[in-house]
């Protein structure tokens, strides 16, 4: 019974559900298969909307098992989320945007640490790339002297200072749509065969990872 | 210590320190950078043109506050020019942080258009490519209220409008890339409404521009580009000299730095050694 309800159920489940997505897109099954799916998309976005709920209550109780063991350098930290979580959950309820309250909390607080992170991680990308070069027995490495110059000319040529010279925007619109344009396509084609692929597997079974390790 | 001494063990710092003094050169000293405009915002803007009025643009928001320096001038100027060709425009977010960038941009683009009318904000949408293949088959489906929790049966602006098949564009911001495949599969793919992307990733140029009509990018550039074809200076056009000084910086700080500093000094250490 439990082998049953645990693999084979959810299996079946799963097959049968994409099978019959599968042959209503394709085939177009009228208004019930119109119907059926669009009853499945709504049972999903309910569903994730209640795991998001769900995830919100484990935080809470992960953290306030934490503070009430005060496990050793951990439960200021969740003091001070837990107390972060609710003010900015009570500023968002009980004020409007453009009082004072709310500016304080999003403003002049949440949304420069965003930035400031968002805008750091892109000078963290940049920086590796003045490292790229290696020089062996005098003689600078090729690939990286390659790597490192495209990209400075692709930044140039996506830049303001693109307008001395029309070279800059067409030697990088060259870079970007034909020799990188080429490697993309490659790896989107092949993770799309990849998915397909996955898929098959999924609706035949033979791929079980999403259930559990004994299931399996 | 030696000056050479105190470069090597400050490295870091004094690449730190000289982009801050770059980034500060447009604070101290406000200039203008020319804007060349190229191909990418002059295609939006002739797809923009094109579209007849009243048309209705479901515009979504599928990214944070982290990426407002880069997305409010883009998002502005698009939908400005929207709203002066007449279209309407129903918002809407993937991202759970989206409907927080509506109330942001509402100075000097929501507020001055009539809500209900002109434009309506949905609620945050969970589900990510399953949340939009939901709403885009039927919206009363998918959410029975907006943004505000008014029933959407009581919005004018909605009184015909309920699946894909009611939406001339959509277009929108998307900070996900992987996500972002899912606009091609859900939007063009099942229903063939044309998308234009504002922002967007460079991971999307191979779908640009067939399934992907339009895409300004990359930002804030490309946004300032707009803004000059819209002949209305804006946020993206007051960043042009901060991107400037910074191209310069990193084209220099690689060029110079990266490539010719480090080859010169691996050599002479070579036969130093």
């Amino acid at each position: 019974m439990s082998l049953l309800l645990k693999r084979t159920l959810p299996m079946a489940m799963t097959s049968l559900i994409a099978i019959s997505l599968i042959l209503n897109f394709f085939l177009d099954l009228g208004p019930m298969g119109d119907a059926w799916e669009g009853a499945l998309l709504s049972w999903c976005v309910v569903i994730v909307t209640a795991a998001m709920g769900l995830g919100l209550f484990n935080l809470v109780k992960l953290h306030m098992v934490t503070i009430s063991k005060r496990e050793a350098g951990k439960w200021p930290f969740s003091l001070i989320l837990l107390a972060s979580m609710l003010l900015m959950i009570l500023t968002r309820v009980f004020f409007t945007p453009g009082s004072d309250a709310y500016d304080i909390v999003f403003d002049y607080t949440y949304h420069p640490i965003r930035s400031t992170v968002g805008q750091l991680f892109i000078v963290w990308l940049v920086a590796p790339f003045t490292r790229a070069i290696r020089v062996k027995r005098g003689i600078p490495d090729l690939g990286g002297v390659l790597l490192i110059g495209a990209f400075a000319l692709v930044i140039i040529g996506n830049s303001p200072l693109a307008s001395y010279w029309v070279g800059f925007e067409h030697i990088a619109s060259w870079l970007l749509t034909v020799n990188n344009l080429a490697t993309k396509r490659a790896i989107a084609i092949t993770v799309g065969l990849g998915l397909l692929a996955m898929g098959a597997r999924i609706i035949s079974g033979r791929e079980k990872t999403y259930l559990r390790e004994e299931f399996q | 210590m030696s000056s050479v001494k105190f470069i090597r063990k400050h490295k870091s710092s004094l690449i730190m320190l000289s982009l801050y003094l770059f980034w500060a050169i447009p604070s101290l000293m406000p200039f203008t950078p020319p804007i060349p405009i190229k191909e990418k915002a002059r295609r939006l803007y002739n797809l923009m043109e094109d579209l007849p009025e009243d048309s209705v643009i479901l515009y979504i928001y599928n990214t944070y506050p982290g990426l407002e320096p880069t997305c409010k001038g883009a998002t502005t100027a698009f939908l400005n020019h929207a709203f002066s060709k007449g279209a309407k425009i129903i918002a809407v977010a993937f991202h759970v942080l989206g409907p927080v960038m509506y109330e942001r941009h509402s100075p000097g683009l929501w507020d001055d258009y009539e809500y209900g009318v002109d434009y309506v904000w949905l609620p945050y949408i969970a589900g990510r490519e399953t949340g939009m293949a939901s709403l885009l088959s039927s919206f009363r489906a998918t959410t029975t209220t907006d943004f505000f929790g008014t029933s959407l049966d009581s919005i004018p602006l909605l009184e015909n409008i309920d699946s894909a098949a009611d939406i001339d564009l959509v277009a929108g911001l998307e900070s996900d890339l992987s996500f972002g495949i899912g606009w091609i599969r859900q939007i063009y793919t099942t229903h063939g409404v044309e998308i234009a992307m504002i922002g967007g990733w460079a991971a999307m140029e191979p779908y640009y521009p067939d399934q992907i009509s339009a895409m300004l990018f990359p930002l804030p550039g490309a946004a300032a580009e707009y803004e000059a074809l819209l002949n209305a200076p804006g946020d993206a056009s007051k960043q042009l000299a901060i991107l400037y000084v910074g191209a310069l910086f990193y084209a220099v700080f690689i060029l110079i730095g990266g490539n010719t500093v480090n080859i010169l000094y691996q050599i002479f250490k070579k036969e130093k050694t």
